[in-house]
């Protein structure tokens, strides 16, 4: 019996998790470097987690469910 | 005060609460109480040095003062706006767990809160760690972060942790979109990466700030760098608060 190929599934989660892991850990070390800035500047964090958010939707793409519709709609 | 467990709580009311909070409200409650008055406590440099106030204990937990922002009957007036202007008692609630969580939370601290303000303005305080924000930004992050403050932020990111799947892009399409009005509201006008953001932003930033303070304060700044978890610490600081 041939053997049962790997799933993709399990591998993706898992290297999502750490793209976030890296993404938080690199956002803490930019505040280590300038805390004033990044460390104490909650709008300063929205770009660079804008980016991450961008990049991991391209990275590990999932499709989004649609809702079910309003009335009216 | 406390730092990062402002930004992390409601996530944690959500998960644990489920459908009846939505969060965008929840994260909202949680910062009115600091919202227009920590600029003025800190001042305006990273130092404390550039101070707008002459005492900035008195004016954050205080009154005169706007230490009736730290009380239960601030929280119910401003939930209660929420319900008059939105007409969702969702919004309204979660809006006042997040403000009293913010409460609760402050109570830790070495000044408290005027909790039961304006029948008295006795303040509750449980002297866990010591207020320091009359000293700026600098000198807080530095106490906070090496006293039981920074436990307290510690003790919430982990357990958000343990939630780490509701910050997925799945949890978010399939369980907090369809349940609550605003992000239905939203979706109509923005992204999906914007609304992610959106989503995320408060914890993202609360939990790389704890990091990132921790490995500040403790191996890159050379003021006071060294953990004191005993009560009431860091002892370094002058005592500040009602006896």
């Amino acid at each position: 019996m041939p053997p049962t190929p790997r799933p993709p599934a399990v591998s993706r989660p898992r290297a999502a998790v750490a793209f976030w892991v890296g993404a938080v850990l690199l956002y803490a070390g930019l505040g280590v470097l300038l805390p004033p800035l990044f460390l104490l500047g909650f709008w300063e964090s929205v770009p660079f987690l804008f980016l991450a958010t961008w990049l991991a939707g391209r990275l590990f793409p999932r499709p989004v469910p649609r809702l079910p519709a309003a009335p009216g709609e | 005060m406390s730092w990062a467990a402002h930004d992390l709580e409601p996530y944690l009311f959500r998960a644990k609460l489920g459908g009846i909070i939505s969060l965008p409200l929840c994260l909202l409650g949680s910062y009115s109480p600091d919202i227009l008055s920590k600029w003025a406590v800190y001042g305006l440099d990273f130092t404390g040095d550039a101070k707008l106030v002459s005492d900035p204990v008195q004016l954050h937990r205080g009154f005169p003062g706007v230490g009736f922002t730290h009380s239960l009957s601030f929280g119910i007036l401003c939930a209660a706006i929420v319900l008059l202007a939105s007409r969702n008692p969702m919004w309204a609630f979660s809006f006042l767990l997040g403000a009293w969580a913010h409460v609760f939370s402050d109570t830790l601290d070495s000044v408290g809160v005027m909790l039961l303000w304006p029948l008295t303005d006795w303040h509750l305080h449980f002297d866990v760690w010591q207020y320091v924000g009359q000293a700026g930004r600098k000198e807080d992050a530095i106490a906070y972060y090496t006293s039981l403050g920074g436990v307290w932020d510690i003790l919430w990111a982990v357990w958000l942790g343990m939630h780490w799947r509701m910050f997925t892009a799945y949890h978010f399409h399939t369980e907090i979109v369809p349940r609550d009005s605003f992000w239905r509201w939203m979706r109509t006008r923005a992204s999906d990466a914007m609304m992610l953001t959106v989503y995320r932003a408060s914890a993202f930033f609360g939990i790389a700030s704890i990091i990132g303070w921790y490995v500040w304060a403790l191996l890159v700044n050379d003021f006071q760098n060294a953990l004191d978890w005993s009560l009431g610490g860091p002892q370094w600081a002058p005592r500040q608060g009602p006896p």
